[in-house]
């Protein structure tokens, strides 16, 4: 099928976009002493999957999904702040385990992920409008 | 008479799907333990450009009338993910792909144009 390229590099976008999301959704709550469990936000990453392309059959042609959405293990940070109504009895506020530094990076890397893909895309489209010149002749 | 249309045809539907490859292997660009996957060309140059026995002990290099298209998988380890797709290289030979087809577009652009020459006479 003559437009299957452009699914895959929109898949690939789709994949990247969601990453930038998920960064977003973490930068947001950098400060998020209580989630929907009581519990400090947990930062969030997205697991990629390359799903094989079932229709072509000679040439192996992978798109890309997002499979699941895992929440990062790691340790909350811990700051001393007794006047905080979350502090512990020994006045430590847990906050969460999110970097802003790593998200930002998470952020650009995403973004020239997505770039890529499309470039991909538009050099795929200009070749579709390439061969469309052969009958012109 | 449709010959060289034929061999150019199969030509560009090569770079084509090769293209459509390494567009995969870009969007897997963050996938863990994805290996980048190529294709190979190797009966191109056995059928593009036939070449003459100019003494009898030359070996006869016409080779199978099919161009053969096979998948391989390369790449080295580039992270702690275990993804071996190297971005630069995928995006020179997606680069590559992309001007072959094209070119070869203008080349059955010119066939068709002699076609037409011979046809009509003028």
């Amino acid at each position: 099928m003559i437009f299957k390229g452009l699914e895959v590099s929109v898949s690939g976008m789709q994949a990247e976009r969601v990453r930038i999301d998920l960064s977003a959704s973490n930068l947001a709550n950098v400060n998020s002493t209580r989630a929907e469990d009581g519990q400090p936000y947990r930062r969030k990453v997205p697991v990629f999957e390359a799903v094989l392309d079932s229709q072509s059959k000679n040439t192996p042609i992978y798109k890309v999904r997002v499979k699941e959405i895992q929440t990062d293990p790691s340790p909350f940070k811990l700051k001393f702040d007794p006047n905080n109504p979350d502090a512990d009895q020994n006045g430590y506020v847990r906050l969460p385990n999110v970097d802003p530094i790593r998200e930002m990076v998470d952020m650009m890397s995403a973004m020239r992920s997505y770039e890529a893909n499309l470039t991909a895309f538009n050099t795929h489209k200009d070749m579709i409008l390439k061969s469309l010149e052969i009958i012109r002749v | 008479m449709f010959d060289n249309l034929d061999k150019i045809n199969k030509m560009s539907s090569f770079y084509f799907e090769r293209f459509k490859v390494i567009q995969g292997n870009i969007a897997n660009v963050n996938t863990p333990f994805y290996k980048p996957k190529d294709l190979k060309f190797e009966e191109v140059f056995k059928n593009f450009i036939p070449m003459k026995l100019t003494n009898p002990k030359h070996i006869n290099p016409a080779g199978s009338e099919d161009i053969k298209i096979t998948s391989f998988e390369n790449g080295y380890i580039t992270g702690y993910d275990q993804n071996k797709v190297n971005l630069e290289e995928e995006m020179a030979k997606l680069a590559e792909s992309s001007i072959m087809y094209k070119t070869l577009v203008e080349v059955m652009k010119k066939e068709m144009v002699k076609l037409k020459y011979a046809i009509s006479g003028k």
